[in-house]
């Protein structure tokens, strides 16, 4: 999948991905791709980014942890995380449905 | 030096935020960098980070957002502070410090000044808007009206929670007890 298509849900991804738990930017990105079926092709990069962005818009809260002899920053959903999720699954499901309505009747 | 050394030495040099959050972000790429290394080898963890300058003027992107929110907030909040009259300014306006870098002095605002100029901007550029968009004359009057009345209950809502009336009360009452104690 083009990562242009995927950006502009990244961040629906991304707090999708840590209603399952905590986790730090590698073990996101690990999450990502295996639910995806490694299907997503997002620089991992670009995690980094939409995760500042969460944290400003107060969807997920950071801290460091110390853990196999590094620190590692670990992310955590917060209650209007929660809600974000419950929403745009929501937001998703109407629109893949639009969408395929329209895309998926072709031949 | 490393392929992972060298991915993060040219992220270094391609992000332009500075300070605490800058190192944050190099820490956290480094330690992905680092595990993805481990796990894949260090040329396909570059590859799949993404280019260098793209993360980097992604994230810089977020940040000058971020601040922006912030640095529009501290302007409005500091502005009717200073324009109090009293010595305590919680916020110094970024005008002061760009008066003082470009050495031209900009003058400060009286605050009913001030309310009066934001508030015929905003109902005129509501009129104008709303003509624009080929409502009537008086449907755009109507929403340059609404325009009005909410720029002044944001400044009354914004002087409430600075606690600006009690210090204006405290100012009024002393220039009337000042009034009464000449002309009584």
């Amino acid at each position: 999948v083009r990562a242009d298509l995927v950006r502009g849900h990244l961040d629906a991804l991304l707090l999708a991905v840590l209603a399952d738990a905590p986790g730090h930017g590698y073990e996101l990105s690990r999450r990502l791709t295996l639910r995806s079926g490694g299907e997503l092709g997002v620089p991992e990069g670009s995690l980094y980014p939409a995760l500042h962005r969460l944290e400003g818009g107060g969807l997920v809260v950071s801290s460091w942890s110390a853990g196999e002899g590094r620190r590692r920053r670990i992310y955590r959903l917060t209650s209007a995380g929660r809600r974000a999720v419950k929403a745009s699954r929501q937001e998703w499901r109407a629109f893949s449905r639009a969408i395929d309505q329209i895309l998926g009747s072709g031949a | 030096m490393s392929a992972v050394d060298r991915y993060v030495a040219e992220l270094d040099a391609a992000l332009h935020v500075r300070g605490a959050v800058r190192r944050r972000f190099l820490h956290e790429c480094r330690d992905h960098l680092a595990d993805a290394a481990a796990e894949h080898g260090q040329e396909h963890a570059v590859r799949a980070f993404g280019r260098p300058s793209e993360i980097a003027a992604a994230f810089d992107a977020e940040v000058a957002a971020r601040r922006g929110v912030r640095s529009t907030f501290v302007s409005v909040a500091g502005v009717p502070r200073r324009l109090d009259g009293s010595a305590a300014v919680a916020v110094r306006p970024p005008l002061e410090d760009l008066g003082q870098l470009i050495r031209v002095p900009i003058p400060s605002v009286d605050i009913r000044r001030l309310l009066v100029v934001t508030t015929c901007v905003a109902a005129a550029g509501a009129f104008v808007r709303d003509r624009a968009e080929h409502a009537t004359l008086s449907q755009a009057l109507v929403t340059a009206g609404i325009e009005a009345v909410a720029v002044v209950a944001c400044f009354l809502l914004l002087g409430r929670a600075l606690g600006l009336y009690g210090s204006l009360r405290a100012r009024l009452g002393a220039t009337r007890g000042g009034s009464s104690g000449i002309l009584g």
